[in-house]
């Protein structure tokens, strides 16, 4: 395998990822990396999971104004954004399976296509945050909607901007995350012994969409 | 060490094996999780009184885990990989649970104002005395 002619290097052919001293093969070291993005996921599960906790027990404490002020919401917005997110979820899992083909110009395809449709997200993500902005749907004090006034619907507005604005900053370093990997895909660098980078990659992109798998129905369908 | 070793030589092989993780069962999960989508859009939109929110939270949850089972493929591999996110998991909802007991346990003059709590048998006059107040047939 070491010898075979994909790693024999043309120009421009796929690089032999190098194999630090302190792992046995690369295959562990392989393993390593996934498990280190797992964990380094895993802290992210938790810090969402803050937001989560804040949204629970404000829910509990005002319900009728959390249901009243989901309604303000624009539902079909927020549909059309999911199914974005889940298909450029799907592009990302294509992408892997490209790269371990060796297929690099197929993963910079499915890579663009991710990123653009994450562009697109983020301007719905923008026509919504504009349209609230204009009504004064704004979190705690600037709170000045006059459509409704029950206690709790600033804290609402509140959860609603945290949990989205930090959604949105996922989006937007995923994006860059996956850009850098498809100029390494652009470089022609990706094969079954070399992948890695295409993998973690996508499973970033792959939490940024659980994360918006329960903010969805939390905040748009009460 | 070499046990390690091991193991990430037989997820290596699993990871290679094209019948695991094809574009077909990319394609088929990409198809669910539109359909489950649509599903909970119509569901939120009944507004089910008391169940409308365990619903979509279950539906999130089958969505969730098809994402994290096949498009992170933890599905095909094996040990630290799962128990990490499995830990995670568990650790969110016990930090859920917990602060909603606090929640779910307090009783009016412990909450704001303008909060609905819970309907307490002492504010029905059946159970003893708890906070501040009081059964109203007891004598002061």
């Amino acid at each position: 395998m070491q010898s075979s002619s994909a790693v024999a290097g043309t120009a421009g052919a796929p690089p032999v990822p190098q194999v630090a001293a302190h792992f046995a093969s690369l295959e562990v070291q392989n393993h390593a990396a996934r498990l280190g993005m797992w964990l380094f996921l895993a802290t992210e599960i938790l810090l969402f999971a803050g937001l989560f906790v804040c949204y629970a027990c404000y829910r509990f404490l005002f319900p009728d104004a959390f249901a009243a002020a989901s309604r303000e919401l624009n539902l079909l917005m927020g549909t059309i954004n999911t199914l974005v997110l889940i298909t450029s979820s799907f592009t990302a899992a294509m992408a892997v399976h490209y790269a371990k083909e060796a297929q690099n110009k197929k993963v910079v395809a499915m890579f663009v296509l991710t990123i653009l449709m994450a562009l697109g997200f983020l301007v719905i993500k923008y026509f919504e945050y504009a349209h609230k902005f204009h009504e004064g749907q704004l979190p705690g004090a600037y709170y000045r909607f006059e459509g409704i006034q029950l206690p709790g619907v600033s804290m609402y507005f509140t959860i609603y901007f945290l949990s989205t604005g930090l959604h949105a900053f996922h989006v937007i370093i995923g994006m860059a995350v996956l850009a850098w990997v498809t100029t390494k895909a652009m470089r022609n660098e990706f094969s079954y012994r070399n992948y890695t980078a295409v993998e973690l990659g996508s499973m970033y992109w792959h939490l940024v969409d659980l994360v918006w798998i329960f903010l969805f129905p939390m905040l748009y369908l009460i | 060490m070499s046990a390690m070793a091991n193991e990430s030589l037989k997820e290596d092989h699993e990871m290679r094996g094209e019948h695991h993780s094809g574009p077909g069962k990319y394609v088929l999960i990409w198809f669910a999780l539109l359909v489950l989508t649509v599903v909970t859009v119509l569901t939120g939109r009944m507004h089910l009184p008391d169940w409308g929110l365990a619903l979509a939270l279950v539906i999130a949850s089958v969505k969730g885990g098809l994402v994290a089972l096949y498009f992170m493929h933890l599905a095909e591999h094996k040990g630290a990989n799962r128990l990490v996110f499995a830990t995670s998991m568990l650790f969110v909802v016990l930090l859920l649970l917990f602060t909603l007991f606090d929640f779910g346990t307090r009783f009016r003059p412990a909450l704001p104002s303008n909060a609905t709590p819970p309907t307490w048998p002492v504010e029905v006059g059946q159970g003893r005395y708890g906070g501040m107040l009081k059964s109203p047939d007891t004598t002061p």
